[in-house]
């Protein structure tokens, strides 16, 4: 904490160094002075409170901090800065301004050209590696699918060391309680319920009476923000009581966790096609439960409106309209509904993990969807259109009016960084088949404010980079980003060695 | 002009020096969470 404190002081000390130089150089008035300092005050404050909250181990505090005050404290500075040089009259003429565009373009154009050589070579590199690249994620994808198979029966023993289970079916596995009997025993049945991150398995234990007297989370593979707050909340004890052939609906008999509704409606369906399976099965009852309703509400409306408007470049590209789509965007796909398309849900739908399209229609038009335009169309429309995360950055970027970037010789290499990590991702995926916990990006933690560990420091770090280098995560991170451009190049390359073949076939 | 810009005289200005640490801290931190998310689910076993 000493450092901190001596840090502190150091850039406290720079800072009123900072404001004399300008006040030397400008005709200050009130605002120029007042705007940059608080600036100042704020960056200096969430500094403090960041390292304070990282020392009592509380990250997600320190994270906060960083964007309640750091975020603005950085705004309010640039804004200040901006209004100082640009608004107000410099006290001694500027020499180095007169010079400064030609300097200005001369290096722009050699760091252009300086990135081009490189792409040029980087590209010759980039083939070989990116064919083992393929072939890797390739065997990590057979190698997942083999390997995948947890041993439910042995998690279930373990919850329930003093009861004796018999195996009386395998597919859904059903054990029966004590010793074997026609009709009306003890059952537990595991059955699993989709949610966007794959399979979420339960065990349900039925007893004679025909009602649900347990329900044992076993497996699971949400993101696990979410997933801790279904097992957290009192959501399994709604089960507990409840005659097999009700209708076990959330929404109807059953209540969502508030925040976590994919989550719930994953477990839900797990405990209800364990219960109907039960009725039907072993209870011989008649179905007398209602079918899965169709979730088409003012959510499904919004969200297949606004991708509809994607498709129209002069209300995704022109102001007023451009504003007006980015704000409902992050207001509806970002703040409302959480629904950001991730790498995790691409990498599900490769994997297989659909859920059904009755409860999830939002996940089918976003994900299902964009990656139907790109097959059909060739075009990306949700990267810099419906990306609630683009428009953050966007408007970030505008407050700062900052566009910088990192230096060239970063910039040569931000290609491959870029891949190396849209790599290491999905081949923890893959041998995983748990797509949440390779995906790295803060869009889910940014408009819930739930994540685990490490995302609380990426979160800021990708704002505040927003802030400075304009589509600073779009440009240089974002693996869902890379995901879907990467499919419109494979598209492109396709269509193309199609129509070539065509066209020699046609001279010959 | 090579103050600001940065790397004019192959010079790195502060702006340049901004930018490439908060580059090279979101690489660490994804690297972070892809290594933490790679020993909790694989290495585990």
């Amino acid at each position: 904490m000493g450092l901190t404190w001596y840090i502190l002081g150091l850039l406290s000390t720079g800072s009123v160094i900072l404001m004399w130089k300008l006040s030397r150089r400008y005709h200050m008035n009130p605002i120029g002075w007042s705007v940059p300092a608080t600036g100042i005050i704020l960056v200096l404050f969430s500094i403090a409170w960041s390292v304070g909250a990282v020392l009592e181990g509380v990250p997600r505090a320190a994270s906060m901090g960083m964007l309640l005050f750091g975020l603005p404290g950085i705004a309010a500075l640039t804004i200040g800065m901006r209004y100082v040089t640009t608004k107000l009259s410099l006290k001694v003429p500027d020499e180095i301004a007169t010079t400064a565009i030609p300097l200005k373009e001369e290096f722009f154009q050699k760091k252009s050209e300086a990135v081009k050589t490189k792409a040029k070579k980087t590209g010759r590199m980039s083939g070989v590696i990116g064919y083992m690249a393929y072939i890797s994620l390739f065997a990590a994808f057979v190698f997942g699918l083999y390997s995948d198979g947890k041993d439910y029966e042995g998690l279930l023993r373990l919850k329930m060391p003093d009861e004796k289970l018999v195996k009386v079916n395998d597919s859904p596995v059903v054990f029966q309680i004590g010793d074997k009997v026609e009709e009306k025993g003890q059952y537990v049945l595991i059955q699993e319920g989709q949610g966007y991150g794959g399979p979420f398995v339960i065990g349900i234990r039925i007893n004679d009476d025909a009602k649900v007297h347990e329900v044992f989370p076993l497996e699971n593979k949400e993101t696990p923000a979410f997933a801790e707050r279904v097992t957290k909340a009192r959501y399994a004890d709604q089960f507990i009581g409840k005659p097999v052939t009700d209708n076990f609906l959330v929404g109807d008999d059953i209540d969502a966790v508030t925040g976590a509704t994919i989550t719930t409606r994953a477990a839900t369906e797990a405990i209800r096609r364990g219960a109907h399976t039960a009725a039907i099965d072993y209870f011989k009852f008649k179905k007398s439960w209602d079918k899965v309703p169709w979730a088409f509400g003012l959510k499904e409306i919004l969200v297949i409106i606004l991708f509809a408007l994607a498709f129209f470049p002069t209300i995704v590209n022109k102001t007023p309209w451009k504003y007006l789509y980015m704000g409902s965007v992050i207001g509806i796909i970002g703040f409302y509904l959480n629904a950001s398309i991730s790498i995790g849900s691409l990498a599900g739908l490769l994997l297989g993990y659909i859920p059904g399209i009755q409860e999830h229609i939002i996940w089918w038009v976003l994900v299902i969807g964009t990656v139907l335009t790109i097959l059909i169309a060739g075009k990306n429309i949700y990267c810099y259109r419906i990306c609630p995360f683009y428009g953050i950055q966007f408007l970030l970027s505008r407050i700062s009016g900052s566009r910088l970037n990192p230096s060239p010789a970063i910039l040569k290499s931000a290609r491959l960084t870029a891949n190396t990590l849209l790599w290491a991702s999905l081949m923890i995926i893959f041998l995983s088949r748990h797509p949440g916990i390779g995906s790295y990006e803060p869009f889910a933690m940014m408009f819930s404010l739930e994540g685990l560990g490490i995302q609380w420091y990426l979160l800021p770090v990708a704002l505040i980079g927003s802030f400075f280098m304009s589509t600073f995560w779009c440009r240089f991170f974002c693996p869902c980003g890379r995901f879907l451009n990467r499919l419109v190049t494979i598209r492109k390359n396709i269509v193309i060695f199609f129509v070539r073949d065509k066209q020699v076939k046609e001279t010959t | 002009m090579s103050r600001i810009k940065g790397t004019q005289e192959g010079k790195m200005g502060w702006k340049t020096i901004l930018t490439n640490v908060i580059y090279f801290a979101a690489i660490f931190f994804i690297a972070a969470f892809l290594y933490q998310s790679l020993s909790t689910s694989l290495l585990r076993n």
